[in-house]
């Protein structure tokens, strides 16, 4: 049993029972609460693309983004039609039921939001995009009064419409990420293969070296392994001083003859 | 002898005078709250009411700047937050059902400060609940970026979906009584 969302939206009547200060009444009844839900769609669905600290998102990138997942459920449903049918897959992402008419005319928006076109002749045709759109177009429904969760639904579905300059904008963003992604992953690269070659460099020198030790004999070294590179010089080595010698005592150095 | 009737004639339900879209937000409602909660949802407006309107204000006003809905929810946001913590130190137990609803009052009394101190312009009812739209969501993203871990991104997902399928109207299953099935006489 889902539980009842027990909030309001902004004071309707100026008496709302939470109220401590008289506001002023509005000339809707409905104004507010479609108000209030439209924010809690937008901060939930910014949320779930992800927006928040640390993430280094935008507001608006997160409810795009979120509103995009919300609408990969949908993704292949193009008529209200086959609703039914995405039920199980969309349920994780937005346990909208796929029976209501909510649910129904999520599946409608997202899947003209994918298709990136705008409603003709709809309410919001003339709301433009971002947080703005959403709540321009959610109060321009205030004179016929004609509020439905749909509605609200599609109204933050047309805030993350990309079309004409804006999507002109956002390609050429696009495309300069791009670049600078490619700049950064070729830099990457050289720096492996740097990398890569002092590595190998490295193992060449450490064999030559071992090569070097094995190939000694008796103390003196291979002379084929131990001008490798990587080997380091050994030096003339330890050449012991001839013995001191005492004539007057052995007139022969000290040797027995 | 008279035919068993198949089945019943459904019960005919009463039409409503109030368009659907109207009765479908109704719905919505903080009537739905208990007294209880109301009660406790009004203690807590009350008191950052009482702040906003003594020593708050011109920390307040500095904070908000030029007054753009993002700043003005971000504050609204807080002061939501940091009340309902202040409140669960004391040992009070805070429904997140209605935070939504308090912020919406508490953005409803910022916007009038601003208003009052011709900070923001807003000349007509739609362009007051444009801006309160927008500084609402922000404060309701404020406290999703807060501490509270009953207050996070999923948790408002779940209360607006809770809110959409709870709202229809529709998809409710027909009631009525299982009709016997006829049998011919004869085979």
């Amino acid at each position: 049993m889902t539980r009842k969302y027990k909030t309001s939206a902004l004071t309707t009547t100026g008496t709302n029972p939470i109220s401590v200060t008289i506001k002023k009444k509005s000339k809707s009844k409905s104004i507010w609460k479609a108000v209030g839900v439209a924010a809690l769609g937008a901060a939930g669905l910014s949320a779930l693309g992800g927006w928040g600290g640390g993430t280094g998102m935008t507001f608006l990138s997160g409810l795009t983004k979120g509103w995009g997942k919300a609408a990969t459920g949908f993704s292949n449903l193009f008529n209200i039609g086959q609703a039914t049918s995405a039920a199980t897959s969309a349920a994780p992402i937005l346990p909208i039921s796929l029976g209501s008419s909510q649910g129904q005319a999520l599946a409608g928006t997202a899947a003209s939001a994918l298709k990136a076109s705008s409603t003709a002749g709809s309410l919001l045709s003339s709301a433009g995009t971002g947080l703005k759109g959403i709540f321009d177009s959610i109060t321009n429904m205030s004179s016929g009064g004609a509020f439905t969760i749909g509605s609200i639904l599609e109204a933050i579905g047309a805030a993350t419409d990309t079309s004409g300059e804006d999507l002109i904008g956002l390609k050429e963003k696009e495309l300069e990420a791009r670049i600078a992604m490619h700049e950064d992953e070729m830099d990457l690269r050289h720096a492996a293969l740097e990398a890569e070659a002092h590595a190998a460099q490295q193992d060449l020198e450490m064999k030559n070296r071992v090569a070097a030790q094995e190939g000694m004999y008796m103390g003196h070294a291979n002379l084929l392994t131990a001008g490798a590179e990587g080997v380091p010089s050994t030096g003339p080595g330890y050449t012991p001083k001839p013995p001191k010698t005492h004539p007057e005592f052995h007139p022969t150095g000290g040797l027995l003859s | 002898m008279m035919k068993e009737q198949a089945r019943p004639m459904p019960i005919p339900v009463g039409q409503s005078t109030v368009p659907q879209e109207e009765q479908e937000m109704a719905n919505l409602g903080i009537e739905n709250l208990s007294e209880e909660e109301i009660a406790q949802a009004r203690g807590i407006v009350e008191n950052i009411t009482a702040y906003i309107y003594s020593d708050g204000a011109p920390d307040i006003l500095e904070k908000a700047g030029n007054g753009s809905p993002q700043r003005l929810g971000e504050i609204a946001g807080n002061l939501v937050t940091n009340e309902i913590a202040l409140e669960e130190e004391a040992g009070k137990e805070v429904s997140r059902d209605m935070e939504v609803a308090i912020m919406e009052e508490i953005v409803h009394e910022l916007t009038d400060l601003l208003m009052y101190e011709n900070i923001v312009d807003l000349p007509d009812e739609k362009s007051e609940q444009m801006f309160m739209g927008e500084a609402l969501t922000y404060a309701i993203g404020a406290a999703v970026e807060s501490d509270d871990p009953q207050f996070t991104g999923e948790s408002i997902m779940q209360m607006f979906t809770n809110l959409v399928n709870s709202s229809s109207p529709q998809g409710q299953q027909p009631t009525g009584v299982l009709a016997t099935q006829e049998v011919p006489h004869g085979n």
